[in-house]
């Protein structure tokens, strides 16, 4: 009888162990997508001037754009909490994103080595961006799921975890293209 | 990096196959149709006078299995020193029938095993970026019956075609992609997969596992459009597929078991009908169907 209750008691232990080693590491998964995903935004703000300043000759006609593109890449850096910096860098990427669309109107930018390189860099660090954000979209479900589901949510209740939120594009952004409108001006 | 295989002819190809199959199938048809005389024959009569028929059907259905495969032999042997010689000078291919992948890169990709006791193979097929080459890993086993006495027997860990490519990408971390199995974490929430990367698309996730020390990397190379081809081609897949992926090479492997004809999807710079031209499956005759995701 004695030997039952030890085993048992050291069931609990074992599965308390369990819950609190999963969430610990869900928690922790979470915020190292966070940091990944600031590394390559931090990519991209030290590659900006570099490329503003390579086609601001070129692009006579986009002064606008890149102008924009400084100002939200200082604003990304200055940003003072995580909601405020996810809205910036999804409007600095819908503005590189103009801007590289912008480019075919002027065949000497092409022709530029040194442009060529920053775009194919510039391209790389989104897709690595996107990436990211899709593993931390990953992360941020396993986490959510651990704490709303038996019997980790016991535990995750007594440790204070909260749910955590995934990245969205703006709603703007999920409507359909107007193609046309693209091409106007 | 394309492989330019243009200058194949694969109808050549194909109309020999067609000829060496007609002959295949005549001679089969006269086999199955001399052992069912032989049967019909042995079984519905008695005496000398009916047993000769019966006899010289059976015959001529051993003689038939020997022609046949004959054939067949004929048509794999035609297609390894002649047209395939033909083009690897061209294509810059090299054949070698009696080689076959190493054994250190096959261990090194963890798709498989490692715990077997033969290793062997054959058709190496390699240029600068591409290799494949027919392996078969097995492993002796024991067992004992009722009456204690031991039995060995041998088990394929794999039997089938290994290839390897070659490809740049920024992937830093290496990806295993296999077929998905159940996962306890799924269901209880205490258990955590470290390596286990659970991807964004739920038909996918149904389908394959993928495992990968870098989250990041493995959706960087398993982005949207590509998993999405795993899936348009996922009903060809007869046997079990598995890819593994390092920052420059891709190893994948088509198990062949029993029955010829498979398809695996695995992702290089090469279509289908590039693969359909470069390798050939010598069970049968058939050409083997791999769909290429790009």
């Amino acid at each position: 009888m004695e030997w039952v209750i030890v085993g048992v008691v050291a069931l609990v232990v074992i599965i308390v162990v369990l819950m609190y080693n999963s969430l610990i590491y869900r928690k922790n998964e979470v915020e190292k997508m966070e940091g990944a995903i600031d590394a390559i935004l931090k990519k991209r703000h030290d590659l900006i001037p570099n490329l503003v300043s390579t086609v601001k000759e070129y692009m006579k006609y986009e002064r606008d754009v890149l102008e924009k593109i400084t100002q939200l890449r200082s604003m990304a850096l200055s940003a003072s909490n995580e909601e405020e910096k996810m809205k910036i860098e999804t409007e600095l990427s819908r503005y590189l994103g103009r801007l590289m669309v912008s480019f075919e109107n002027y065949p000497n930018l092409k022709a530029s080595e040194n442009f060529m390189q920053l775009q194919n860099t510039l391209r790389d660090i989104e897709n690595e961006l996107s990436a990211a954000r899709r593993a931390y979209n990953q992360a941020v479900v396993d986490y959510n799921n651990a704490i709303e589901m038996a019997p980790t949510n016991i535990m995750a209740s007594m440790m204070h975890f909260k749910k955590k939120y995934v990245f969205e594009i703006p709603e703007e952004e999920r409507e359909n293209v107007n193609v046309a409108g693209l091409f106007k001006d | 990096m394309s492989l330019d295989f243009s200058k194949i002819d694969l109808d050549r190809i194909n109309s020999i196959r067609k000829e060496k199959l007609k002959k295949f199938w005549m001679l089969f048809g006269a086999c199955v149709l001399g052992f069912i005389a032989w049967e019909v024959i042995s079984v519905s009569q008695e005496g000398t006078l009916f047993v000769f028929p019966a006899f010289l059907g059976f015959i001529g259905f051993v003689i038939g299995i020997f022609i046949s495969s004959k054939v067949i032999n004929d048509f794999k042997n035609k297609v390894k020193n002649e047209i395939f010689a033909e083009y690897k000078g061209e294509l810059g291919l090299e054949h070698y029938p009696d080689k076959f992948i190493e054994e250190e890169v096959f261990k090194s990709t963890g798709l498989f095993t490692n715990n077997y006791d033969d290793y062997e193979g054959s058709d190496l097929i390699m240029t600068d970026d591409f290799k494949v080459s027919y392996l078969r890993v097995t492993k002796k086993e024991e067992d004992e019956d009722s009456e204690g006495n031991r039995h060995s027997h041998t088990v394929t860990i794999f039997n089938g075609y290994f290839y390897i490519f070659k490809f740049s990408s920024d992937i830093s971390s290496p990806i295993l992609i296999k077929r998905n199995t159940i996962h306890i974490s799924d269901y209880l929430p205490i258990f955590a997969s470290k390596t286990r990367v659970r991807m964004d698309n739920p038909e996918f996730e149904k389908l394959y596992d993928v495992y990968c020390e870098d989250k990041i990397s493995a959706n960087l190379f398993l982005d949207h459009n590509r998993m999405q081809k795993f899936l348009d081609n996922h009903s060809k897949i007869e046997k079990f597929c598995k890819i593994y992926v390092t920052n420059s090479t891709i190893y994948t492997c088509i198990s062949t078991g029993e029955t010829p004809s498979s398809a695996v999807p695995f992702l290089r710079d090469i279509t289908i009908d590039d693969i359909e031209k470069i390798f050939y499956s010598y069970n049968m005759g058939i050409i083997f169907k791999h769909v290429v995701i790009d």
